[in-house]
């Protein structure tokens, strides 16, 4: 799969690169609107991660261009703006996500995999791992085929974690994205231990051959 | 002491002695002419008496119409000589045809006859006449004297008033200012130089420092804003440390310490940004919000958040709130106060919510008041509160609430503290759409 990062910012922009390099992706970079536009012009690609303040233009034009062609190019909105109504306008201009920065690498993949998964095949969006498979839309979540019951926030971690797997995920990251931000460091994380306690639960008795591992106390990992 | 009031006291003082000053040189002058034309009279009766007695012809009685009388004695030579010259003197006389005594003026003077013998005359004339007329100017000259006095004073006084209006509104503009609302141009008076001085040099300093509050805002937004990349880098590199397999667990638990101070640094930066956005109101979508639903949400979720710490809430509700604002912001506003509840009440304790039609009033038990001028101030802390917290929940809650004309406020009552947001005194749930922004903005 051929990635084209465009990114002003250098250091993110290598970050990202490697980033997704070790996931297995082909990457190319540009790091303005020129060179972006010279590289969309000449090559095909099966996503683009797309900043919208570029040196030499702004990313929406870019995008706007390129679906006038009728190109279907998947493409992932990274913007520090952050605003609303930037992402109105990218997602109305044809954008299949959008995604502010600051964003962690594993949720960029997670966003990638998820938006090639609905280009290429239709229909399926799981998430697979093991034998279980996570279907975020219609809520199920079978383990070797046998649908298994599992409560909102059981489900919130899970889909969690098989977007990630073998990342090992802060306890404090993993908190925020299920119960939204309002976690501070401060907090005990009974919670989230409550939680997981009965996921990992129903996991083993279902028969899964994945399991969350803890990290030395600090979070976990789905192996 | 107010302006207009020290000029009027000033201008009274001063006309109060002119005043009195000509009031009395005016009846002194008067009085002594008026004495001038008696004794003028009084010498030409004199004068006719000794030509008519010098004449020998027959002394009238007395004048029957002036009422004058006179008096002639013969003296010797040597009182003659000790008091040849001519005398006035006021006393009181008995006048024979008015059969009384009155107040007369009275002019002796030394004649001599052909015989040579000296002769004493005095003749008197009532001054009833004069006294009274002494009188009514006394009394007129006072009367005029209060008159123009007032008259001055109240002319004064209208017109130091309406001169000063410019200054006042000016001032009035001040006090608006003053109070942190915001009153559009400072007025401008285009007639008097002084005024259009004064407006103008309030309006360049009030610009300036506007701009200056304007310059740190956004520099403030700016730094917050440039920090997200480097800050977005710092971690994704952690990240991607921390997925090498090749780490020690002591070098994993390190980088993980550090992914976590930097996503606190983080999540300063993003409150900060947010504040910077909601001042600057990037929020302009808003709809009716049913605020007891919020309410209700958040419980949950910081219940179930907290689920250790045994804190329980309770709701009272009397009337519903529901409001016209950005539901982000109402949300954020709402999760902020009751955060708050779970995060500074001890284990155990019992926390009420009160809703009425106007706003809610959130309360929780504490070990004493906070201090009220800076509890919405950004950073403002307590020194037993936990690391972690930004210090800034309360500044964000309180500029959400001032961007949308609600008022947050705190107090301490009974060992609890409360903090209460109300809508104004309009209710704009009533008002459609975005016009619930009035003209304090």
């Amino acid at each position: 799969m051929k990635i084209l990062v465009i990114e002003d910012e250098e250091a993110l922009a290598e970050l990202t690169d490697k980033a997704l390099r070790k996931e297995g992706f082909i990457v190319e970079t540009a790091f303005d609107y020129g060179s972006a536009e010279e590289k969309l012009a000449v090559y095909a690609y099966d996503c683009i991660l797309l900043d919208i303040m570029l040196p030499g233009g702004n990313g929406l034009d870019l995008l706007r261009k390129l679906k006038e062609r009728g190109d279907r190019t998947n493409v992932i909105i990274t913007s520090a703006k952050d605003s609303i109504d930037d992402k109105v306008t990218g997602l109305g201009f044809g954008a299949d996500d959008y995604l502010a920065k600051p964003f962690h690498i594993a949720e960029l993949v997670a966003r990638i995999r998820s938006v090639a998964r609905r280009s290429t095949n239709r229909g399926d969006f799981a998430f697979r791992y093991g034998n279980v498979a996570l279907e975020p839309d219609s809520g199920r979540v079978t383990v070797a085929g046998r649908e298994i019951q599992l409560l909102k926030k059981e489900f919130d971690i899970l889909e969690y974690f098989m977007q990630r797997p073998g990342h090992i995920i802060d306890k404090t990251v993993l908190a925020e994205a299920v119960w939204g931000d309002h976690i501070d460091q401060a907090d005990d994380f009974q919670f989230v231990y409550a939680q997981m306690k009965n996921l990992r639960r129903k996991l083993t008795a279902a028969g899964a051959d994945i399991g969350i591992k803890s990290v030395y106390g600090f979070g976990y990992k789905l192996v | 002491m107010k302006l207009a009031t020290k000029i009027i006291l000033g201008l009274s003082i001063l006309v109060f002695f002119a005043l009195g000053i000509w009031g009395a040189v005016f009846y002194f002058s008067f009085m002594s002419e008026l004495t001038g034309e008696i004794d003028d009279t009084l010498a030409d009766y004199s004068n006719d008496i000794i030509v008519w007695s010098l004449a020998g012809e027959p002394l009238p009685y007395s004048d029957a119409v002036a009422y004058n009388t006179f008096d002639i004695k013969e003296v010797t030579p040597e009182y003659a000589a000790a008091n040849n010259r001519i005398r006035y003197w006021e006393s009181i006389t008995y006048i024979q045809s008015q059969d009384e005594d009155v107040p007369a003026r009275n002019r002796s003077c030394i004649f001599k006859d052909a015989d040579d013998r000296y002769y004493e005359l005095v003749v008197s004339v009532p001054t009833i006449e004069r006294d009274s007329v002494s009188e009514h100017i006394i009394k007129w000259t006072i009367i005029l004297y209060i008159v123009l006095l007032l008259a001055i004073i109240g002319i004064a006084l209208t017109v130091v008033r309406r001169n000063l209006r410019p200054l006042d509104e000016l001032l009035q503009w001040l006090d608006a200012y003053s109070r942190g609302e915001k009153p559009g141009s400072v007025p401008t008076d285009r007639h008097v130089v002084e005024f259009r001085k004064l407006s103008m040099a309030t309006q360049e300093a009030v610009d300036r420092l506007e701009s200056r509050n304007e310059e740190q805002k956004a520099f403030i937004g700016n730094v917050s804003h440039e920090l997200q990349t480097p800050l977005a880098v710092c971690t994704g590199r952690i990240e991607s440390l921390l997925s090498d397999t090749e780490l020690t667990e002591t070098q994993t638990v390190e980088l993980m310490k550090l992914a976590r101070s930097l996503r606190d640094l983080s999540r300063l930066n993003k409150t900060l940004l947010m504040l910077h956005r909601i001042d600057n109101d990037r929020f302009p979508e808003s709809e009716r919000i049913a605020f007891l639903q919020l309410i209700n949400e958040s419980i949950g979720l910081y219940s179930e958040i907290y689920a250790s710490r045994n804190i329980s809430v309770s709701v009272r509700t009397d009337a519903p709130f529901i409001y016209e604002m950005n539901p982000q912001l109402a949300k954020m506003l709402v999760n902020n106060l009751i955060k708050n509840i779970f995060v500074h009440s001890g284990s155990g304790s019992a926390a009420e919510v009160s809703v009425s039609a106007s706003g809610f009033t959130v309360s929780n038990p504490g070990d004493g008041p906070l201090d009220s001028g800076l509890v919405f101030s950004r950073f403002y802390r307590k020194s037993s509160d936990k690391d972690g917290s930004t210090g800034l929940g309360l500044a964000l809650a309180y500029s959400i609430c001032r961007s949308h004309s609600l008022t947050l406020s705190y107090n301490w009552a009974d060992g609890r503290h409360c903090f209460t947001v109300s809508a104004s005194s309009v209710s704009p749930s009533t008002s459609s759409g975005q016009n619930i922004l009035p003209e304090i903005k």
